[in-house]
């Protein structure tokens, strides 16, 4: 990871925060998303050298592992009792007096399919351009500009449902 | 993408992402001590050693062409098929400076043997022009005999 030093910490608090968010689209609680995130992390430091774009390899090696933890039926009984208690662990950080938006905004975001949710996150958090994402998820960037748009357009009707209520 | 949804994306923006857990820095410093940065350096190793191991097969392959060249010329040579190259056998060849030659000269008349000694040391000028010629008797009989009866 050549752009980003040889400090994996740098690395680390660049990254750290989107791809907790990222684990957690599959993943119920924020310690196994950081145990994903850990898992994805080490295999990629070890192996940077070999990624062309280091960042999307991270952020693409998070969403296997994530999805590789969601597939083990090993965490079943764990992840079907976090899924009973979703808003237990808030997704994102804010202050008290934007604590209400930020649920809002939390539930539109729990309320995308995963693969427009997977696509905000990569752009909004992961600071990732669309043809990055696409190399990260190995799709059409165009595919990836619609799923970004499909988006938006959802969490702005939904969050506008919620502010009539 | 209108000003709308750009308003949006800001404000998502702004929410950062929960912090990172101090333990968990902790927890990939220790996965990565415990092999150190072994696996991009086993990676390598890997390379490396892959490398010799296509070297080695290379050379073994070349070891063994040329042993088995080897081993073919060698049961050519000792094949009783094989031809055998002869020398040609000079030694009785009267056109050549040979022992046997001088000495079938030598019983005959000593002019032949001057004659011989003649032919082969105009032979010897010719191919080695830097040889003086010299004559072992006199040109004649008569003179031969003059000689001797001096002694």
């Amino acid at each position: 990871m050549a752009e980003a030093g040889e400090s994996w910490r740098g690395w680390l608090e660049e990254h750290g925060r989107a791809l907790v968010l990222l684990a957690r689209q599959w993943v119920p609680t924020h310690a196994d998303a950081e145990d994903v995130v850990q898992e994805a992390f080490v295999r990629c430091w070890r192996s940077r050298d070999r990624a062309r774009e280091p960042v999307p390899y991270l952020f693409a090696s998070v969403r296997r592992c994530a999805l590789d933890w969601q597939r083990s039926r090993q965490r079943q009984a764990r992840r079907e009792q976090a899924a009973a208690r979703p808003e237990a662990e808030p997704l994102l950080a804010s202050g008290v007096e934007q604590d209400e938006r930020r649920q809002a905004i939390e539930a539109a975001l729990r309320e995308l399919p995963i693969e427009q949710a997977e696509v905000l996150v990569m752009r909004i958090w992961g600071g990732l351009s669309v043809p990055q994402i696409a190399a990260a998820l190995e799709a059409p960037v165009n595919t990836v500009a619609s799923r970004y748009r499909y988006a938006l357009a959802r969490l702005r009707e939904q969050l506008a449902e919620e502010s009539i209520r | 993408m209108n000003d709308e949804i750009d308003s949006l994306e800001a404000e998502l923006a702004a929410l950062a992402p929960r912090d990172l857990s101090p333990q968990l820095a902790g927890r990939i410093a220790a996965e990565l001590e415990q092999e150190g940065p072994a696996p991009l350096r086993r990676w390598r190793l890997g390379q490396v050693l892959a490398a010799i191991a296509v070297g080695a097969v290379a050379a073994s392959a070349v070891a063994a062409a040329w042993l088995w060249r080897n081993d073919q010329r060698t049961a050519q040579a000792d094949s009783p098929a094989a031809p055998i190259a002869l020398p040609v056998a000079t030694a009785f060849d009267p056109a050549l400076p040979s022992v046997w030659t001088f000495r079938r000269a030598a019983d005959e008349p000593a002019g032949q043997l001057d004659g011989l000694l003649d032919r082969h040391s105009g032979r010897t000028r010719l191919e080695q022009p830097h040889y003086v010629q010299i004559r072992g008797f006199g040109a004649s009989d008569v003179e031969r005999n003059d000689l001797l009866g001096e002694l």
